[in-house]
């Protein structure tokens, strides 16, 4: 095979947005969000085996309305990550591939997301 | 079929790409598994969160399983992280050193975390 002919990722400048793509960038989007949350996590465990004062302070930062916003786009990520993740591995599986069911599958993600994600922060 | 086994050994990190699919798969499913647990098993736990994480951890069980889960998290997103860097980034020199230092970045995320897990577990006990 040569190589300039092989498949390379859309470009996002130039490519027209649709669910499909949009809900894809979405999926990576979210992931290096949620690896970024890593970093906070093994802070915060860091914080709360050496350091208390440290600790008092990070946690009355997410208990403050800003930290909350953080917390919000952390929960949001998590949960259309995994929705969309299990959605990768039913197509893995082979099943959902027509155009019908990976618009169908796509709505229902946004909705369980927003869904969840109220039922999280409001009950 | 030898080749296959060598590579899928490398836990997704050689430069072959079936490996690497394999186990984002691998681990998304036992992360799947793990983290319902973990949130159920944070339910009741969110209401004192501050005084019940140190009894919480206590528990072996409890206390294998975190450490598993942050280990598989690792990986997962390690290897997620390297996808993204093959595909946006072009220079081959770029793309090298980038993984490089990501690995490096993600392993000693998971020696901090689980050096402290187990600094407050040994603690407490």
């Amino acid at each position: 095979m040569k190589k300039k002919n092989r498949p390379i990722s859309p470009h996002l400048q130039i490519y027209r947005p649709q669910i499909t793509s949009i809900l894809s960038i979405s999926h990576r989007f979210t992931g290096v969000i949620l690896y970024l949350t890593t970093f906070l996590i093994s802070f915060w465990l860091f914080c709360s085996a050496f350091n208390n004062e440290l600790k008092i302070i990070l946690n009355s930062f997410f208990l403050s309305n800003f930290g909350k916003v953080f917390l919000f786009l952390i929960t949001f990520s998590f949960t259309y990550h995994l929705l969309n993740g299990i959605r990768h591995i039913i197509w893995d599986f082979g099943y959902g591939f027509n155009i019908r069911n990976v618009y169908l599958t796509g709505f229902l993600i946004i909705i369980l997301t927003v869904i969840i994600n109220i039922y999280i922060w409001f009950f | 079929m030898s080749n296959f086994l060598k590579n899928f050994f490398t836990f997704g990190f050689s430069k072959d790409g079936l490996s690497h699919w394999f186990w984002q798969r691998i681990s998304a499913l036992l992360m799947i598994v793990i983290f319902s647990w973990l949130i159920f098993s944070f339910r009741e736990l969110l209401i004192s969160f501050k005084i019940n994480f140190y009894v919480w951890i206590k528990n072996p069980i409890n206390l294998i399983l975190f450490i598993t889960l942050f280990i598989i998290v690792m990986h997962h997103s390690t290897l997620g992280m390297l996808n993204i860097f093959e595909d946006y980034l072009q220079s081959k020199k770029r793309k090298k050193l980038f993984s490089i230092l990501l690995k490096t970045i993600s392993f000693f995320l998971v020696f901090i975390s689980i050096f402290s897990i187990w600094h407050i577990y040994s603690k407490i006990i």
